[in-house]
């Protein structure tokens, strides 16, 4: 860490704007370009071409975090370069990035995307703690699904009974489908936590399912085939004996049956 | 009484106005106060019979016939059997558009229906005719007067002494020699319907005589076509595709599409839209809009939406490309929409591309016939297209939208999870929709089988493409281990199969689609910020380029035994339909930019037979 830090101080205060001159820098070189090709807000392709990289360029990915924006980019060029910097350090799942990503969700007026980007390299770390103070936060939300720890959705499913907005709602069910996600949970390696993250996840879930209806209802159906937690069915039956929504709660029912992951 | 003997004076009677010469004599020969054909006495002289005949194709055969019945009957209603069509005539018939203007709306507010004047022959055509049958004996004192309600819809000609003149409903008038003559007269629509609530598409043209014994009227009613998008039924009679000026990677795109349609029986013409911006499905949309014309035809005006994406600030905040629509397809029976507000989501700005707009082809389904398909776009209340070019689109009403949710995929269209091609079956055609599990199921097998360290995209490139100079290139290949192993591809593309499912859910709901109507294809996603892109090339974004030719981007694998498994399984599913796979690489240009050969290309398709009019919406 010591080291990290050293090569950080260089690059910020010695080499300034040119930082490091690697395969991370080169890539600068080319985002005013994909910014012009962009199709929707941001640049493309700048994410899988970081990732590509692996572990070496971590160092160098660090450095550009906190690099300041070519003069020339426009504000989107700037945003799309560091939103995939820190996605690309999320990947990488590299504990020296935890400092990143606290620094740059101290950066509170920062783009979502920044911020959600920052969020989900914590998660990704599983460094639960640092998140959950600011889950009042929409794009710590947004990051957290993907810290797959039972404190982490507990929290959302707090959340999700606290939200005062159906835009927020959506937010934390989204949320719930990522950290339950079953097809995510398969590839860990340490997934002991697995059958009652899911287990929370869907119970919030079939929760927002009753309470909601519009959007929310149908992202909660989507997360729930998502999460495909055994004790769906269970739940769906349990909910049904409240007596709101079965029709709804029957339609779910038939989506799961057949259900499009399993 | 009086007798021979009688010295008595003789009586003459008045003579009383029933015989032809005296109702044609302009006298009121028994002193009634009544002359000629304004006594009653005179009624049953064919002279006499008031003729106000305003006439128009009502029987929708492309012709106004004076001599056939059915072309009088109920023509003051309008519904699937009966009532004449027009256009809005907003194509430029002569090209005189200017090409520099100053602001957007300024360039799409230039078309034949802008000026008081008819543009040519084939202005005249794109024009509705109707008569007003001659009435030989009307009286010197008759005067008609036209009115098309509501007002300022359309716009009437008349012919007089062979030059068609605008008539100025408030102040011309027809004479009693008009009426006596008969006139021939045009009606041009001024605009498309753009809002239900303000217009409906329809116009009532009156035709009033006055000056005579009792003023008279006949009103015809009408209504103007909509504007109908393609689908997939038909082929095209004119494909598009960018190619960026010097740019070899598009050059290369550019040929391998070339080289895929001419292995189409259609074969059909190639456009080259000469831009920066390669996403030709994007920045507009084809349509058409149609009347009846001689023969069971029908007279085509082509109408091309253009994209209401935002692009900035000033005269000009469209997406610049979609100046394609007027600059170039406005023309002799080309016409250009444009509709937006600044009010948009500007984050669903890319849902104002028209990869997001998509045409299930005809069906029926519950009792409900949908003989030219309908709309099917991404949009839920909180992550919507353009408001205003949606209501444009919603009020056309012959294709009734359906909307699913893409607001998990990070562009955002529907053509990046569904597709329609014909096919053999009752329905006529089938749905292609992706489904991430099979893929994963795909690929498990492959490595339950031993083959887990085989690669995925071997010789490939994440590549950042500018469009002159050297790429910015890093490698692809991935085995299919390393890919199920990946936590990002396989938690986006649960997710994915979840929201395709929220898709089909709806679709077959609209549609009823069965299974056996629905071919699967198979590709997983990935994540661009925080939202879903197909990871593979997805491969049912593909152009429809013929009747039985798909072209489809080529997956790269992997490739067990010298054959690709993705390509295999779709090879083997279409040909059960009749349907070519024409495979093209389009990695770098589009799969990297997130998109895919359809992204990159564009249709003018054959018009189909089945007529709007006839629909009942």
């Amino acid at each position: 860490m010591k080291a990290l830090g050293f090569a950080v101080a260089v690059c910020v205060s010695v080499l300034g704007a040119t930082a490091f001159a690697g395969p991370v820098g080169e890539l600068r070189g080319h985002v005013a370009q994909a910014d012009a090709a962009k199709r929707g807000r941001f640049a493309v392709g700048l994410r899988p071409a970081l990732e590509s990289l692996g572990p070496s360029a971590v160092p160098e990915l660090i450095s550009e975090a906190f690099r300041a924006p070519d003069p020339s980019w426009t504000e989107s060029a700037a945003i799309a370069w560091r939103v995939s910097v820190l996605d690309a350090l999320g990947t990488a799942k590299d504990a020296r990035a935890r400092v990143v990503f606290q620094k740059v969700l101290a950066e509170t007026a920062a783009d979502f995307q920044v911020q959600r980007a920052a969020a989900e390299g914590l998660a990704k770390l599983g460094d639960v703690d640092s998140l959950l103070p600011l889950i009042g936060r929409d794009a710590v939300v947004s990051g957290l699904g993907s810290a797959r720890k039972l404190p982490a959705a507990k929290a959302l499913a707090l959340e999700l009974t606290k939200a005062s907005t159906e835009a927020r709602a959506k937010l934390i069910v989204k949320a719930l489908g990522q950290i339950g996600n079953s097809w995510a949970w398969a590839t860990l390696p340490d997934r002991s936590e697995e059958l009652a993250v899911r287990h929370e996840a869907a119970k919030s879930l079939i929760a927002a399912f009753v309470k909601y209806g519009g959007e929310v209802r149908s992202e909660a159906a989507t997360q729930l085939l998502v999460v495909d937690a055994p004790n769906t069915a269970a739940l769906i039956a349990q909910a049904k004996a409240g007596g709101i929504a079965v029709a709804e709660l029957d339609g779910l029912s038939r989506r799961l049956a057949a259900s499009p992951i399993r | 009484m009086s007798g021979p003997t009688s010295l008595g004076p003789v009586t003459t009677l008045p003579p009383i106005e029933d015989t032809e010469e005296r109702c044609l004599n302009a006298i009121d020969d028994d002193r009634n106060g009544l002359s000629d054909c304004a006594d009653l006495k005179c009624k049953g002289f064919a002279f006499c019979i008031v003729t106000v005949d305003l006439r128009v194709d009502n029987n929708r055969d492309g012709l106004v016939e004076l001599d056939n019945p059915a072309d009088d009957l109920d023509e003051d209603t309008w519904n699937a059997t009966h009532g004449a069509v027009f256009l809005a005539n907003i194509d430029d018939d002569q090209k005189t558009c200017p090409a520099i203007v100053a602001s957007d709306a300024q360039l799409a507010s230039c078309n034949d229906a802008a000026d008081e004047i008819v543009n040519g022959d084939d202005d005249l055509l794109d024009m509705a005719p109707l008569k007003v049958a001659p009435w030989q004996y009307a009286p010197a004192t008759a005067v008609g007067t036209l009115h098309a309600e509501p007002a300022g819809k359309v716009r009437i000609f008349r012919l007089v002494q062979g030059q068609w003149l605008v008539f100025n409903e408030a102040n011309d008038t027809l004479t009693a020699d008009d009426l006596k003559a008969g006139v021939e007269l045009r009606l041009e629509g001024k605009d498309i319907v753009r809002d239900t609530a303000v217009w409906d598409g329809y116009v009532n043209v009156k035709l009033d005589v006055t000056g005579i014994l009792e003023p008279a009227s006949d009103t015809v009613r009408m209504r103007v076509s909509p504007v109908m998008l393609h689908h997939h039924m038909t082929a095209p009679e004119t494909s598009f595709v960018t190619r960026v000026p010097g740019s070899a990677v598009s050059t290369r795109f550019v040929n391998s599409l070339i080289g895929a349609i001419n292995l189409t029986p259609e074969k059909a013409p190639l456009t080259q839209v000469s831009d920066q911006d390669i996403w030709t499905e994007d920045f507009f949309e084809t349509g058409y809009m149609t009347m009846p014309a001689p023969g069971g035809q029908q007279h085509v005006i082509r109408a091309h939406y253009r994209s209401a994406g935002i692009e900035q600030n000033g005269a000009f905040p469209l997406r610049r490309a979609g100046q394609y629509v007027f600059r170039t397809l406005r023309g002799r029976d080309g016409a250009g929409i444009q509709a937006y507000t600044t009010q948009q989501q500007r984050d669903a700005s890319s849902l104002n591309s028209y990869g997001n707009t998509e045409t299930i082809p005809p069906y029926s389904h519950m009792g409900v016939d949908y003989p030219l398909g309908r709309v099917i776009r991404g949009s839920i209340p909180s992550f919507a297209p353009d408001p205003v070019l949606t209501k444009v689109m919603e009020s056309q009403l012959v294709q009734p939208h359906v909307y699913v949710d893409t607001s998990w995929l990070v562009v955002g269209h529907i053509d990046e999870t569904v597709s329609f091609l014909r096919a053999p079956n009752p329905r006529g055609w089938v749905l292609l929709i992706n489904d991430p599990r099979l893929a994963k199921q795909m690929l498990e097998a492959e490595v339950a089988a031993g083959n887990g360290a085989v690669q995925m995209h071997v010789g490939k490139q994440w590549v950042i493409y500018p469009p002159v100079g050297q790429p910015y290139t890093t490698p692809a290949a991935i085995s299919i281990s390393q890919v199920l192993a990946n936590t990002d591809i396989m938690a986006r593309s649960a997710i994915a199969a979840a929201a395709i499912d929220a898709q089909l859910d709806i679709i077959k709901t609209a549609t009823g689609l069965t299974e056996a109507e629905i071919i699967r294809v198979p590709f997983l996603h990935y994540t661009e910020y925080g939202a879903s892109i197909a990871y593979q090339p997805g491969f049912v974004n593909g152009y429809v380029a013929g009747e039985t030719d798909f072209i489809a981007p080529n997956p790269f694998g992997p490739m067990i035994g010298g054959v690709d498994i993705f390509k295999k399984d779709f090879e083997d599913k279409l040909a059960v339909i009749g349907q070519h796979v024409r495979w093209v690489d389009n990695w770098d240009l589009y799969h990297v930019n997130l998109g895919e050969v359809h992204c990159g290309t564009n249709a003018a398709r054959v018009i189909p037979a089945a007529k709007w009019w006839e629909g009942g919406r």
